[in-house]
């Protein structure tokens, strides 16, 4: 699975970093490396509303918060 | 530097320093769109066929700057495609010129085995639906009279990524393409080009975040032999970022974690190859992946130094600054904990730096964290050199073999025979770009010219050894490995 989470300053500024280490993290305790692979993407002009992800080509919005429970539905759960 | 693109770098530089100027003043939106104008202002043009063409180009050039795909393209891929600039070079890759005499001996006609050679009026004629490209008309004939028109971009390209559409219009096969950069500067037209990161970089600048700069072993010498590194650090710092470190000193981390698994697997009787090179490893990974157990787990200079950085400070952007275009990938890749935030080229960085009218100032070499073998990681074989220094250093009394490819066709060949079983060697150095890192598709001058300085340089270096390095800058305890 290809997951992108934009690098992009304004991204950053949001918590991208945040968002990227806690990913990190995820896919290490659930022991899911081989399966998921994480990616950083250059802006993709969608800044509006949070740091851009995307999990196979599907556009999602996160903060750090909502980041546990992201990874719970839109990951694990697709894996 | 002598290139077919000296006009083209200066336009591509040119639209990195007023995109750069612009993002400094905190005006990229309002005016991002007036670039093209003020840059080709017209009515004429002055390279292509009208002015609304080469403005086209630039607001693509500009996109690309800002880090974003030229407009109808969304992908990862660092190398992009500028469609419009692409001048559809001829497809045809073996033609007939005013050369030939045609001649009774015909051995043109007589080599081809696919009856593509008609006998015109004038001279031999090659029919292009029948062609398949072999070349041995090209070989046979006594006058040299066939050419072999071969696309820059696609000669240059190690995996042969590069095809092209309906129109002739160039395209990247983004599954084989390794990020090397090498088309980037192979074409005269400028068509292919880089996203970069500079503008992110600037805007980190600005809104106050800790920016440190990590300047790529192979930058000493290619500004000539008075900017030493310390003219590195006082320009960076001039244009707000926190700090600079060589990446020569991730050169020693690099070779000492490299040395222990090498030595390791040295014992078990199991082939390794490094993995500095972002290029080399997107080769494994994208065209050899049965060798990816093959290897080493060991990160990149790049990655040790940014991992000491970020251990020092989690808040800190690290930014690595040097000749490569893979080392963007390799940022992209998020499966390593803390490495590099962005990276950016010389060109790119130098942009920065003119949009805000610093230069790179002539002075004294005083700066040194790195090893003279971590210096030398740029070079092709350097990093079997400190490997096999840092094997002295442990009293490991190992000689292994190592194949130091220099360049990608020789990488290609070393990893070929790994993957049948048949390399002679015990180990491989990969480095993509010929001559190492210092070869590089955005180097500033080419190897052989800086050479007389970057050994001038490297010379007034001190004589510490590797692990007695690491010991004293405490670079000594962090994790060195990819997972």
């Amino acid at each position: 699975m290809k997951v992108t989470i934009c690098i992009g300053s304004a991204c950053h500024l949001r918590g991208s970093k945040e968002i990227i280490q806690k990913m990190q993290q995820l896919v290490r305790t659930n022991n899911v490396a081989d399966k998921v692979d994480l990616n950083g993407a250059f802006c993709s002009g969608n800044c509006v509303n949070g740091v851009c992800v995307t999990v196979d080509g599907e556009l999602f919005s996160l903060s750090p918060e909502n980041t546990e429970s992201f990874f719970e539905k839109e990951i694990m759960g697709r894996l | 530097m002598v290139t077919n693109d000296a006009t083209i770098l200066k336009v591509k530089h040119d639209v990195l320093c007023e995109v750069a100027k612009l993002a400094w003043e905190g005006t990229l939106e309002e005016k991002r769109d007036e670039l093209p104008y003020q840059m080709f202002p017209g009515p004429q043009a002055q390279f292509r066929c009208c002015i609304y063409k080469e403005r086209e180009i630039i607001k693509q050039r500009v996109r690309l700057a800002e880090g974003k795909c030229p407009v109808g393209k969304d992908s990862l891929n660092v190398v992009q495609v500028i469609n419009a600039a692409c001048e559809e070079c001829p497809i045809a890759s073996y033609v007939v010129t005013d050369n030939c005499r045609k001649c009774m001996g015909k051995a043109c006609q007589n080599s081809c085995n696919f009856g593509a050679i008609e006998i015109g009026d004038s001279r031999a004629h090659i029919d292009p639906s029948k062609c398949r490209e072999c070349g041995k008309c090209a070989q046979a004939c006594p006058y040299s009279a066939i050419a072999h028109l071969e696309r820059p971009c696609k000669k240059v390209c190690p995996v042969d990524a590069i095809t092209y559409d309906e129109y002739g219009i160039c395209v990247i096969d983004e599954k084989k393409c390794i990020q090397c950069g090498a088309c980037i500067h192979s074409c005269p037209f400028g068509a292919i080009g880089t996203k970069t990161f500079m503008v992110d970089v600037i805007r980190l600048i600005n809104a106050g975040k800790k920016v440190v700069a990590m300047v790529a072993p192979a930058t000493e010498g290619q500004f000539g032999a008075d900017v030493s590194m310390a003219s590195w650090k006082t320009a960076l710092k001039k244009i707000g970022f926190a700090d600079m470190v060589e990446v020569g000193l991730g050169g020693d981390m690099t070779a000492a974690a490299e040395a222990a698994e090498w030595a390791e697997a040295y014992k078990e009787g199991k082939k390794m190859t490094t993995s500095c090179c972002p290029a080399f490893v997107n080769m494994i990974k994208q065209h050899f992946p049965t060798l990816l157990d093959n290897m080493s787990t060991t990160v990149s200079p790049m990655c040790a130094v940014s991992r000491m950085l970020k251990e020092k400070d989690p808040d800190t952007v690290t930014v690595f600054i040097g000749p490569c275009i893979a080392k963007k990938s390799e940022t992209l890749d998020l499966n390593i904990s803390d490495n590099a935030d962005y990276a950016m080229t010389f060109g790119e960085i130098r942009a920065m730096m003119r949009a805000k009218g610093v230069e790179l100032e002539p002075e004294e070499n005083t700066y040194q964290e790195s090893s003279v073998y971590g210096k030398r990681f740029g070079n092709s074989g350097g990093v079997t050199a400190a490997v096999v220094q840092c094997f002295k250093e442990m009293n490991e009394e190992i000689a292994p073999n190592v194949m130091k490819c220099n360049g990608a066709a020789e990488c290609k060949k070393a990893l070929l025979l790994m993957k049948v079983g048949k390399l002679p060697a015990d180990f491989v150095e990969g480095m993509v770009c010929v001559g190492g890192c210092v070869g590089g598709p955005s180097k500033h001058k080419s190897e052989t010219e800086a050479k007389k300085a970057r050994d001038t340089l490297i010379g007034q270096a001190d004589g510490r050894q590797v692990h007695e390095n690491l010991k004293k800058v405490g670079a000594d305890q962090v994790a060195m490995h990819r997972h």
